[in-house]
């Protein structure tokens, strides 16, 4: 397991250990994940980096439990992902998902979208208009709150996503290239948010980006290549 | 919005409005069909019980097998059957669907006059014929209307013309839209001597149901060739009321089932269409069950339109078939609620089980696979 945080006096709090991950597609043909082994701290800010077919957006599909892995393992706060571990729970309450292609539902506004994952929690309908709207205001988009997805710009439309991520009060973010569809100057704004976000809320970010750039923001960086961590390394604070 | 389930699916719906406006159409088809026919037959049946009891009729014995209206017997079974020792008096009856006059259709009804078939009625104008050789008919109040008549003017049925003498209230809707002349007098008119539809009995104790059916046995088990039943199953208990009854019930269904697959189909589209949204529901946290439970709602919610949308279509019908020149006074359609439930429930069931199968196929999708689908 490729680990430097290992070698801190301090025995670090792992949020997720990650053994032997392997999954493949069509039949075995492509080798998405070969073996991958990671250890995420309760304090990291963790980039995943790579060139296209790498495995890294696989690797957080997995870890978001939205697909299952052929071999190896994942533990989350010391709990396997096994067939005990209720992968929907987890979703709803521990997970924000954050994706390039946004995924805002396209006939809810701005407000609705952040309110559906609040529809698993037992709050009340006002409690979750009252929430939704103060995480808009939180991502500078309270004017915005009635607005369809098509109305919004791309980094609006993002934040709209980074606001329904945190919809349920969550202990990680994955994020799959947040700034992919944004400008420089939206994608700076993004970053800041969730940099924000880890240093303010301690929400963990375990984000996926091929920008060298953006990947500054991040406490630490792994790089991956064929479907296996070539390298793992802390980051200096160096914000682009 | 308030967000919860219900207007998330009310939302899905509108955003598709031409999809959404034809599957509930085939839903309202369905849904009429199944309001107006089963409202015809029941309304017919109902007319019918109305009549007899008005009339206090316990058993009408009628030819076995075929139509009433349509198959005769011999009038000398009525004096054979007043020998039962439980039968208190009897009425043999001819009836008639006639066109009289500028009447296409009219229900002209021969009764004994020293039957009970007179009984009940209550002489607004006139007076009853003296006998039964007087060519002199009593119109109800409604017959009368529609014809036009007062007492003293003259009427044609058939070839032979009659004296109105009397206008009568029946206290039913049948009754009140005949036309009423002697048994001997229509046999002759219609030539049907010697020939009768019915003979209505009246028991000399029908507070027992159980008795009123030994009754009904004891009468076919004496005549074989004829039936007997208790005066509110004489309509239903026919044969060509059962076949017609079956075959309104199997067109209704068929219409029904084509409703359903609409919708079944308008599902299933939509969820297809909607896989990546559905993708992106699961990703976000909502369990399989409240994803089964939106793809249900929107289900039950197009078939509750449609069935609103088919109510008042069927209602429409109804009321229209109740005023047309063929059923008017022969029929009420029944639009009671019992009828407009069942409807209700049956197009809910229909939107359940319609959506069962898209449900489940889009609970099915996995997230990875959504989202990754363009």
């Amino acid at each position: 397991m490729i680990d430097p945080l290992n070698s801190n006096t301090e025995r670090p709090r792992w949020i997720y250990e990650i053994s032997d991950l392997c999954r493949s597609y069509n039949h075995g043909k492509i080798k998405a994940l070969r073996g991958v082994n990671l250890s995420v701290a309760d304090n990291d800010f963790l980039v995943i980096r790579g060139p296209s077919g790498s495995g890294k957006s696989t690797l957080l599909s997995l870890i978001a439990t939205l697909e299952q892995p052929d071999g190896g393992s994942i533990k989350y706060q010391n709990t396997p992902f096994d067939h005990h571990f209720d992968r929907i729970k987890y979703r709803s309450r521990e997970l924000g998902l954050v994706f390039q292609e946004f995924h805002l539902l396209p006939t809810f506004t701005a407000l609705e979208n952040i309110q559906m994952p609040m529809l698993e929690m037992p709050w009340s309908r006002a409690e979750r208009v009252t929430r939704g709207l103060e995480l808009l205001k939180s991502v500078g988009l309270e004017k915005r709150a009635g607005h369809l997805p098509s109305e919004l710009s791309g980094g609006e439309k993002q934040r709209v996503a980074i606001a329904r991520a945190l919809a349920n009060q969550p202990r990680v973010i994955l994020a799959d290239e947040p700034t992919g569809n944004l400008d420089s100057e939206n994608a700076i704004h993004v970053m800041e948010l969730l940099s924000e976000l880890h240093q303010r809320e301690g929400i963990v970010i375990v984000m996926v980006t091929h920008d060298a750039k953006i990947a500054s923001y991040a406490s630490r960086e792994i790089h991956m290549m064929d479907g296996q961590i070539i390298s793992n390394e802390k980051n200096q604070l160096n914000k682009a | 919005m308030k967000l919860s389930l219900a207007p998330i699916a009310w939302r899905n719906l509108t955003n598709r409005p031409v999809r959404t406006t034809f599957t509930v159409l085939g839903i309202a088809l369905g849904i009429t069909a199944i309001v107006s026919i089963s409202g015809l037959s029941m309304g017919l049946n109902k007319t019918w019980e109305k009549s007899a009891s008005v009339r206090g009729i316990d058993i009408v014995v009628s030819k076995g097998g075929g139509s009433p209206m349509t198959s005769l017997i011999d009038d000398s079974v009525e004096k054979k059957l007043m020998r039962i020792p439980q039968v208190k008096s009897t009425s043999a009856t001819l009836l008639q669907m006639l066109s009289v006059e500028e009447a296409p259709m009219m229900i002209v009804s021969g009764r004994q006059l020293s039957g009970f078939g007179w009984e009940h009625l209550e002489i607004q104008h006139g007076r009853l014929p003296a006998n039964a050789d007087e060519k002199a008919v009593v119109l109800g109040t409604d017959a009368a209307d529609s014809l036009n008549k007062k007492i003293g003017d003259m009427i044609l049925i058939e070839l032979e013309e009659f004296e109105v003498v009397g206008i009568a209230d029946g206290g039913a809707m049948i009754e009140n839209n005949s036309i009423l002349l002697s048994l001997a007098w229509l046999q002759k008119t219609t030539g049907n001597e010697g020939r009768i539809n019915f003979v209505n009995i009246r028991l000399q104790d029908a507070s027992d149901e159980a008795v009123v059916e030994a009754v009904c046995q004891d009468i076919t088990s004496r005549f074989p060739k004829l039936q007997a039943n208790p005066s509110g199953k004489t309509l239903s208990s026919t044969r060509s009321f059962k076949v017609a009854q079956m075959g309104s019930l199997a067109t209704s269904m068929l219409a029904l089932a084509m409703g359903a697959l609409g919708v079944m189909n308008t599902m299933l589209m939509s969820v297809f269409e909607r896989k990546r949204e559905i993708g992106i529901l699961s990703a976000i946290g909502w369990r399989r069950s409240r994803i089964i439970s939106l793809i249900l709602l929107e289900s039950m919610l197009l078939s509750a339109l449609g069935c609103i949308i088919g109510l008042i279509l069927g209602v429409v019908t109804l009321k229209g078939i109740g005023t047309s020149v063929q059923f008017k006074g022969v029929m009420e359609p029944y639009m009671g609620p019992d009828l407009l439930l069942a409807a209700f429930g049956i197009s809910i069931i229909v939107g359940l089980l319609s959506g069962v199968y898209p449900a489940w196929k889009g609970s099915g999708i996995t997230p990875a696979e959504a989202l990754r689908s363009q």
